[in-house]
């Protein structure tokens, strides 16, 4: 068990700081670009592509439909700035976009929209392929393995959570199609179910 | 491993403790290299957002040929030469049905640079070989615009171009 290489470097105190300092450093970003900083713009698009694309896979449309859905949430970003009041909003904004272009896209390729509560293989391209490529990875297949006995909302919400480095639920609401004040139970139960879940595998032991 | 709530700290949406966080790390990790986000989207996505802010240099169409009726479909082939100071573009344009065409591009000096099609709102995006050359297998048939972007140039002034709006 190599565990020593996944534990986290800092504790509570570091990490919260962290996160609002990112979110503070998204907002002046944003600002930045609606005054016409391109270089911000750039920097905005690598800091939340990451976390929009998770957004995307998480309503389990396929890879290549997904890099046009992020891209067509960045182009309607541009063209609806104005429209943006609070910078803050900025990444719930973009995760609204690309969650409705996913399902629209899901829609146009005739498939049905998936339910919320709906239980469908995640990742359908590569679930057999990941298994391979995590078989010399105890720790990680563990993990992949577990994750898939949750509820899918349960799927959907950690992946995309794990991505936005916890800075703003409200925009993962959003962009989950939850609403905002299920956010913090939903978490609650998902990651105490994670953990029930972990904590019986003899292969896992929390770092 | 029980959630102990002294360790617990609230954030905005509830309690999360230390575990909590470093499972939520493992997760990102796991998705990371299971999922990652495909190799070239970022720089799709700073090059398809680059042209919405930037002027773009012009290429000029300098000639056209039509090729001879042969085959069903090839009258509407024909090959187009834009040019501007520093690069020429060339495409072959091929019927496939009705209402879908095939592009063959060779560019010069040839490198791969980065080809992104619009046709009305819709954009597609393809990258040439080093020997400056490219296909787009189909794309419906119609008016449209090509854009170039330098190989491994910023999107900025000076390594964009863009042909006029042709009837492909």
């Amino acid at each position: 068990m190599t565990t020593s290489d996944h534990a986290p470097a800092n504790g509570p105190p570091a990490r919260s700081a962290a996160r609002d300092e990112r979110r503070e450093r998204l907002s002046r970003l944003f600002q930045d670009v609606l005054a016409g900083d391109r270089r911000a713009l750039d920097e905005l698009i690598v800091e939340c592509t990451p976390m929009l694309w998770r957004v995307a896979r998480s309503t389990g449309l396929d890879s290549s439909s997904c890099e046009d859905v992020v891209q067509h949430a960045w182009l309607t970003l541009l063209n609806h700035r104005d429209q943006i009041r609070a910078p803050g909003a900025l990444l719930g904004w973009l995760a609204t976009v690309t969650r409705r272009e996913a399902l629209r896209m899901f829609t146009a390729q005739g498939r049905a929209r998936p339910a919320e509560n709906e239980v469908f293989e995640p990742l359908p391209d590569a679930s057999r392929s990941v298994e391979d490529m995590l078989v010399a990875d105890e720790r990680r297949n563990v993990l992949w393995r577990v994750i898939h006995k949750l509820p899918q909302r349960c799927v959907q919400l950690l992946q995309v959570i794990a991505f936005n480095d916890r800075a703003d639920y409200a925009a993962i609401a959003v962009g989950l199609g939850m609403p905002k004040g299920s956010i913090g139970p939903t978490r609650g139960r998902c990651l105490a179910k994670l953990r029930a879940l972990l904590s019986a595998q003899p292969d896992w032991s929390q770092s | 491993m029980n959630r102990s709530m002294d360790s617990a700290v609230p954030d905005m949406y509830g309690l999360i403790d230390d575990t909590d966080i470093s499972i939520l790390d493992e997760v990102a990790d796991l998705y990371s290299r299971v999922d990652p986000v495909p190799d070239d989207l970022i720089e799709r996505i700073r090059f398809t957002v680059a042209l919405e802010e930037i002027d773009l240099e012009m290429m000029e169409l300098v000639d056209e040929t039509a090729l001879h009726a042969g085959a069903r479909g090839e009258d509407r082939s024909r090959i187009l030469t834009f040019a501007a100071p520093l690069i020429t573009l060339m495409i072959r344009v091929i019927g496939v049905t009705d209402d879908t065409v095939r592009v063959d591009g060779w560019l010069a000096p040839p490198a791969a640079h980065r080809i992104m099609v619009c046709i009305g709102e819709s954009r597609l995006n393809c990258t040439a070989d080093d020997e400056g050359r490219f296909v787009v297998e189909q794309m419906p048939a119609g008016r449209a615009q090509l854009i170039v972007g330098i190989a491994d140039g910023p999107a900025e002034p000076g390594n964009l171009f863009a042909t006029p709006a042709v009837v492909l």
